[in-house]
């Protein structure tokens, strides 16, 4: 990583002033981090901790009171580097009076871009998007999940090196959750920079490459998912349907091994596989929806164009599980934990089959920060999220 | 469902563009040359009325049926009527030009429209819009409202194509277009500034039948034109100042530029291209609505003037058509006088249409010619020239009462100030005292530069305008005076502050380009009368008002762009009710920067007799006078004021005017600009 890194902050802060031009809010308090090409980079931290404070500085619609701050290498007022950005803020602020399709022109054009790429890519888009079909209604009419989804595509529209999400999947229900997961591992995988801010953990566990956990304007941890959120005290074990009896058994290995507290439970089929599952039976007894569909394709100029589909098809079939042609790519198993010994001894006795296990990395708050963020997600998280239910306890 | 699905399909094809394309053309060509034949037809130039009375009963005498009258009420009329018009039109000279013109106009949108793929869904508003307008408009008690949908209906779908054209030329891919489109589209589609669009629209369309048809022609013609043109200012200034600071404002409000700023679109092009998007609604919308005030100008003056039995023919049967025969044997006759008196003079066709054209007017009725000479036309106006002053005596009476004022104020200095300031009351007052004249006394006034008129070839009447003012104006005094205009003498009567105006012959011009005026006041009249300065002009006419109403039309454009970019500026750092009233006090100021500079001259910081400052006066005069010296010139411009008094707006007076407001609505632009680039978009303090 000798390459000039995409942003680079240094000493980052920002102090908002009220109208007197007094301190009112230290939203930012001097972050040094810097974002990588080809990384998805996590900003994470709880309500009012600085992560759109810091978005926006990068963006250029705050200006920084110190520090410094590159994006591209430059600064970020610079009109030139925004060819390279897409955006989509915290929540979605679009011309009520324009309809979708005139929405993404709008802001094709203010890329520039000719006739016949955009007329290509806004289809794609809304195809991706799933909002074909209501593409001729003005944006006003739109429920908040389905404006969350032109913003997606608008932030796409210009198939942005670097792509700012702040908060994706607020307000989408869990396929549009699934599918802004499924978007930004795909473009991971296509070399694009991108930033993910989320006040919920489990938002960026599974995607990003390296995160930073933001508190008051601070930087609290930095590091891979992995390092940050790697338990060396508790494991979870997930197994088909056991027997009273292989559960006893089980116990017993663990009590010769002394570990008092642990117990073997049944593990639940996640919510979000439940409702998928309802979902993908739905659509394909063609039940018509005048809401958001679920998603079609991923835009392909978004795939690289040529070459990109197959790309990505073989990097899917790579991972797919034979067993679970339903299950998607992304859940790819993180090490469960170190005690390989136990482990081992333990895959004996069951069978580690299908289903594969969704969230094994399980978490021992060892910040009080990451604690908040576990079950932080309190009364604005809008879906009960099924990742949370079956984390080992 | 499927029919419409089938129809939509169908307008839009190839084919379908192709065969209607041609066949609006050949209706075209067809219309164009029926009228042409009509209009030259020579039995028609023999005295029969051009166009139907709009009374009930038609010159015949006979009343029409039931059916007849339904007929008549619906849009056949509109067709009639503008066919009406244009046959007498045509009948002038040019007037081919100009309907070919106009109705190419039209001919063009529709095909606009058809390449659009929207030729049927136009022609079904269009149906069905008159086809519910017309039995209202059949029914006595809503033939008003009916009349009103008849002219709406073609109005609105004029601005719907204007606007589908507009909204293609603004389609390329460049930040600046794409802002200026979406202006449009917010304004379309937000209910605001549709409230706006459709007042002017219904407005419009309403006045026309307010013109009750009880007084002469010209003051009806007058007040359609200055109804039409106000109303058209003044609603396209308020849309503008609104549309301008809720598009930037708003925006700004409900953060909706962020996504805008933060893709590749400079600041420059933000602001500019709001601006464009204001202001090419406001020229559609100018468009529509002085092409109906044209139109219907056009309509009404084809109609019966007073002492008219129908359009140019006067009640003893005189025609004052140039093409007349009557006409053209007295222009025989005064050819060969002329050369008889004159051997080398040169019969030419055009000395004969000249000729013709003056005959023409002698035999029009007083109402019409008026009409033709005072409102639609382009007329300049001469002040008399300022008294010769003699030097040396206003020196030696300046020096007295500079000595007076010393000899008064033991304390007080010679300065130049207060030397300036004696000398400014001095000579206001000697012009006044040349301008007053007392019971039987006389004065006399000479208008120099009028060679021009004389020579001219292609002049009209001249008109002196007068308003008289004595004492404290009372209000049921009439005064008698005599105008001797060199050496022609005429009495004439007027109430106090009222302006009047007088037919002159262009004869009464000496060789040297000059007239005199004599001005003797009767020795009946209680005060010693004056004029005011504006109180005393003479008015030339230079050409027809058609040339003028465009550019009065584009002036009041200009004056809308200033409004757009001080509201828009604005709008960039506050809020919108903020901006609102600060674009409402500029555009205040501006307009009202002659009156200020007419206040500012009594309002004075320092009072000389008790020796005092006014310290607020100080503050205010600091304000006030470098606005009303920047927009004195603005506030001058009067376009509207122009049309109706039919004075000429030259081409050099419009391109000076486009210099100065287009140079302050940079500046403003410019300002915008500034703000604009310094703000953080993500802080809105605004609300
Ligand atoms: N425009 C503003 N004026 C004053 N304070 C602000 C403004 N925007 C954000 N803040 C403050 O800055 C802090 C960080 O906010 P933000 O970056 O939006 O948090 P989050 O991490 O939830 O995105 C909060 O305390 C917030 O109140
Ligand atoms: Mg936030």
């Amino acid at each position: 990583m000798s390459e000039a890194p995409i942003v680079l902050s240094q000493g980052l802060t920002k102090l908002f002033k009220d109208f007197w031009l007094r301190d009112r809010a230290r939203a930012v308090d001097g972050i040094n981090f810097e974002v990588r090409r080809g990384e998805v980079f996590g900003l994470l931290g709880p309500n009012g901790s600085g992560k759109s404070t810091t978005i926006k500085m990068i963006l250029g619609l705050l200006r920084k009171t110190s520090g410094r701050l590159a994006v591209f290498g430059k600064s970020p007022q610079d009109v030139s580097i925004k060819k390279r950005i897409g955006y989509l803020p915290e929540e979605s602020y679009l011309y009520p009076f324009l309809n979708a399709r005139e929405t993404l022109d709008y802001y094709a054009k203010l890329f520039q871009l000719d006739g016949a790429v955009r007329r290509r890519r806004i289809d794609e888009l809304l195809d991706m998007v799933g909002l074909s079909n209501v593409q001729h209604r003005q944006v006003r009419e739109y429920s908040k999940g389905m404006q969350r989804r032109i913003g997606i595509a608008q932030a796409l529209i210009n198939d942005p090196e670097l792509l700012i999400l702040d908060e994706p999947t607020t307000g989408l229900d869990p396929i549009g959750n699934r599918q802004v997961k499924d978007l930004i591992d795909m473009l991971g995988r296509r070399g694009k920079t991108i930033i993910l801010s989320s006040h919920l953990l489990s938002d960026v566990e599974d995607c990003v490459d390296r995160l930073v956990i933001l508190y008051g304007g601070k930087i609290r941890a930095e590091g891979t998912c992995d390092s940050l959120l790697e338990s060396r005290e508790k494991v979870v074990l997930e197994t088909d349907a056991l027997d009273p009896q292989t559960i006893g058994e089980i116990n017993g290995v663990l009590e010769r091994h002394a570990r008092s507290h642990a117990r073997v439970s049944r593990p639940r089929q996640r919510l979000e596989d439940l409702f998928i599952g309802l979902v993908e039976k739905a659509q394909s007894d063609r039940v018509a929806t005048s809401g958001a569909q679920h998603g079609g394709r991923t835009a392909s100029f978004l795939e690289g164009e040529a070459g990109g589909a197959a790309l990505i098809e073989n990097l899917v079939e790579a991972n797919q599980q034979p067993a679970m042609p339903a299950d998607r790519p992304r859940e790819a198993m993180k090490p469960a934990g170190p005690d390989q010994s136990l482990l081992s001894s333990l895959s004996a006795a069951t069978k580690p089959a299908a289903p594969a296990p969704e969230n094994t990395g399980a978490v021992e708050p060892d910040q009080s920060v990451i604690g908040s963020l576990l079950d932080g997600a309190g009364p604005d998280k809008p879906k009960s999220d099924g990742a949370t239910e079956n984390r080992g306890r | 469902m499927n029919l419409f699905a089938r129809l939509n399909v169908l307008q839009q094809g190839r084919r379908f563009k192709w065969i209607a394309s041609a066949v609006l053309v050949s209706v075209w060509l067809l219309a164009m040359g029926w009228l042409w034949v009509t209009a030259n037809r020579p039995d028609a130039a023999a005295g029969q009325p051009v166009v139907a009375s709009q009374s009930g009963t038609d010159q015949a005498g006979v009343t029409p049926g039931p059916f007849a009258r339904f007929v008549d009420a619906g849009p056949m009329t509109l067709v009639k009527v503008g066919a009406e018009t244009a046959v007498a039109t045509m009948r002038t000279p040019e007037g081919t030009a100009v309907v070919a013109a106009v109705s190419f106009g039209f001919v063009a949108g529709g095909l606009l429209v058809i390449w659009l793929g929207l030729g049927l869904s136009y022609l079904a508003i269009l149906l069905v819009g008159w086809g519910v307008a017309w039995p209202l408009a059949a029914w006595p008690p809503t033939a008003r409202l009916g009349q009103v949908l008849l002219g709406a209906v073609p109005l609105t779908l004029a601005f719907l194509v204007l606007m589908q054209a507009l909204r293609l030329a603004l389609g390329a891919p460049i930040p600046l277009f794409a802002v200026a489109k979406n202006v449009l589209i917010e304004a379309v589609r937000m209910k605001v500034s549709l409230v706006f669009i459709v007042m002017l629209i219904l407005m419009m369309a309403l006045v026309p039948g307010m013109l009750t048809e009880d007084q002469p022609l010209r003051y009806r013609v007058q007040q359609w034109l200055s109804y039409g043109v106000g109303l058209s200012y003044t609603v396209l200034a308020l849309l503008t100042l609104f549309l301008s600071a809720a598009t930037v404002a708003f925006e700004q409000r409900d953060r909706v530029i962020w996504q805008t700023m933060t893709k590749p679109v400079p600041h420059w092009q933000y602001v500019l291209g709001k601006w464009v998007g204001v202001m090419s609604l406001n020229a559609v919308l100018l468009a529509v609505s002085s092409t109906g005030v044209f139109l219907f100008t056009e309509y009404l003056s084809h109609q019966r003037a007073r002492g008219e039995t129908a359009y140019l023919v006067r009640e003893d049967g005189r025609r004052s058509h140039p093409d007349d025969p009557n006409v053209r044997q007295v222009v025989d006759i005064r050819m060969n006088e002329v050369k008889q008196r004159i051997p080398a003079f040169k019969d030419t066709p055009e000395r004969r249409e000249i000729m013709a054209r003056q005959v023409a007017a002698e035999f029009m009725s007083e109402d019409r010619r008026i009409l033709e000479n005072q409102v639609l036309s382009a007329r300049v106006g001469v002040r008399p020239d300022p008294p010769i002053l003699d030097e040396e005596a206003i020196k030696k009476e300046l020096d007295e009462r500079v000595a007076q004022v010393l000899a008064d104020n033991p304390g007080m200095r010679e300065t130049r100030s207060m030397r300036k300031a004696q000398e400014k009351e001095l000579l206001t007052q000697v012009f006044d005292q040349a301008r007053s004249i007392a019971p039987g006394g006389r004065q006399i006034f000479v208008f120099s530069g009028l060679g021009e008129v004389k020579k001219a070839v292609n002049r009209g009447e001249l008109t002196l305008r007068y308003k008289i003012n004595a004492g404290s104006n009372n209000p049921s005094a009439i005064y008698k005076v005599m105008f001797v205009i060199s050496g022609y003498p005429r009495e004439v009567t007027s109430a106090l502050k009222v302006m009047n105006s007088m037919s002159i012959e262009p004869e009464v011009i000496d060789d040297e380009g000059k007239l005199v005026l004599e001005v003797h006041s009767h020795p009946d009249n209680g005060l010693t009368m004056s004029f005011p300065p504006d109180g005393l002009e003479v008015l030339y006419r230079v050409g027809g008002y058609e040339a003028n109403f465009f550019r009065v039309m584009t002036t009041i454009w200009i004056k809308l762009g200033f409004i757009a970019a001080v509201a828009i500026a604005a709008a960039t750092f506050l809020n919108f009710p903020v901006a609102c009233l600060v674009a409402v006090t500029v555009l205040f100021a501006a307009e009202s920067a002659g009156f200020l500079k007419e206040s500012l001259e009594v309002f004075v910081s320092y009072d000389e007799s008790t020796k005092t400052t006014n310290y607020v006066a100080v503050v205010v005069r600091a304000i006030a006078v470098p606005v009303s010296a920047a927009f004195e010139r603005y506030a001058d411009l009067k376009p509207g004021t122009s049309l109706v008094e039919g004075r000429l707006l030259g081409w050099p007076t419009m391109i000076q005017a486009a210099g100065l407001i287009g140079a302050w609505t940079l500046g403003a632009l410019t300002l915008g600009w500034a703000a604009f680039r310094r703000r953080e978009l993500a802080i809105y303090s605004g609300n």
